[in-house]
């Protein structure tokens, strides 16, 4: 029986982020998706920070990225990888 | 098939965080929760033409529910693999993987969809809005329809942004990065009242 296990669907680990990308990450990870805005109403993380924020996040392979050069239309989802 | 639509609908519910019902209300969602149901359903109509002769039983279905979940959810140990960090970590490798992927895939874009739903509705109330402490004041005016408790969220969150715009604007050279600025706090304050008073409290706050 050891060779089989039964496995619950467990969190991938996810690298170091620092406070505000955490924070933003946390929220989308949670939500799955959320529009940009959205993202700054739950953080308090805005304005250009947000985008580099976002910006640091998909570069790392957390999030995709829709539409971020129209911050009223971008859409922000996890990776599946850490859904 | 009702083991198969309770298990990925317990996954919809710890994965996205939402309202199941919302997330089912989605394209993907719906596919993903359907599909995952019509698994058990297809190992018992194996398993009932293999019998001669065909007969149904509910034992047999539940065995079938359970049986084919648990299958689908088993895990092969492989071996051994270092981590980055040197560390032994066990490999284990199963149909779950696919099932991992196929998951992954339905319930992001589902909360895709959701999240487009939530951009369009305030895009649709708010987009000819243009100045935000106008927006602001008539909100907090609004508000005086809602219960207490509401009310003294809405009107805090709209205080505590219009304090946070004051400080940006102080900051703006002025012309399209104020014209912006007015509109992302706008939307803003938009999302946060989507999430403190519903759709329909949005609607009132931000028509009324």
């Amino acid at each position: 029986m050891d060779a089989f296990r039964y496995s619950s669907f467990m969190s991938k680990a996810v690298p170091s982020l620092d406070e505000k990308a955490d924070k933003v990450f946390t929220q989308v990870r949670i939500q799955t998706a959320m529009p940009l805005l959205e993202i700054a109403a739950a953080t308090g993380v805005r304005g250009a920070d947000l985008k580099e924020t976002v910006k640091k996040l998909a570069a790392k392979g957390l999030v995709t990225v829709q539409r971020l050069d129209n911050p009223l239309d971008a859409i922000i989802s996890v990776s599946g990888k850490y859904l | 098939m009702g083991i198969g639509l309770l298990s990925a609908g317990q996954t919809i519910q710890s994965k996205q965080g939402i309202d199941f019902f919302a997330a089912l209300t989605t394209g993907w969602g719906f596919v993903y929760w359907l599909s995952r149901g019509l698994v058990p359903v297809g190992t018992y109509i194996a398993w009932y033409f293999i019998q001669n002769p065909h007969e149904h039983s509910i034992f047999a279905a539940a065995l079938c529910g359970l049986g084919s979940e648990t299958l689908l959810r088993a895990k092969v140990y492989l071996g051994q693999t270092q981590t980055a960090g040197g560390k032994p970590e066990d490999v284990f490798k199963g149909l779950f993987d696919l099932i991992e992927w196929y998951q992954a895939y339905c319930l992001k874009r589902s909360g895709i969809s959701l999240a487009e739903r939530r951009r369009k509705l305030v895009s649709k109330l708010l987009i000819l809005k243009t100045d935000f402490p106008t927006f602001s004041a008539a909100v907090k005016a609004s508000a005086a329809s809602l219960d207490d408790n509401e009310k003294s969220d809405v009107r805090k969150k709209a205080d505590e942004l219009l304090a946070e715009f004051q400080k940006q604007l102080a900051l703006t050279a002025g012309g399209d990065e104020t014209t912006r600025l007015h509109r992302d706090f706008i939307f803003e304050l938009g999302y946060a009242l989507l999430k403190l008073v519903g759709k329909r409290g949005l609607k009132t706050l931000t028509t009324g």
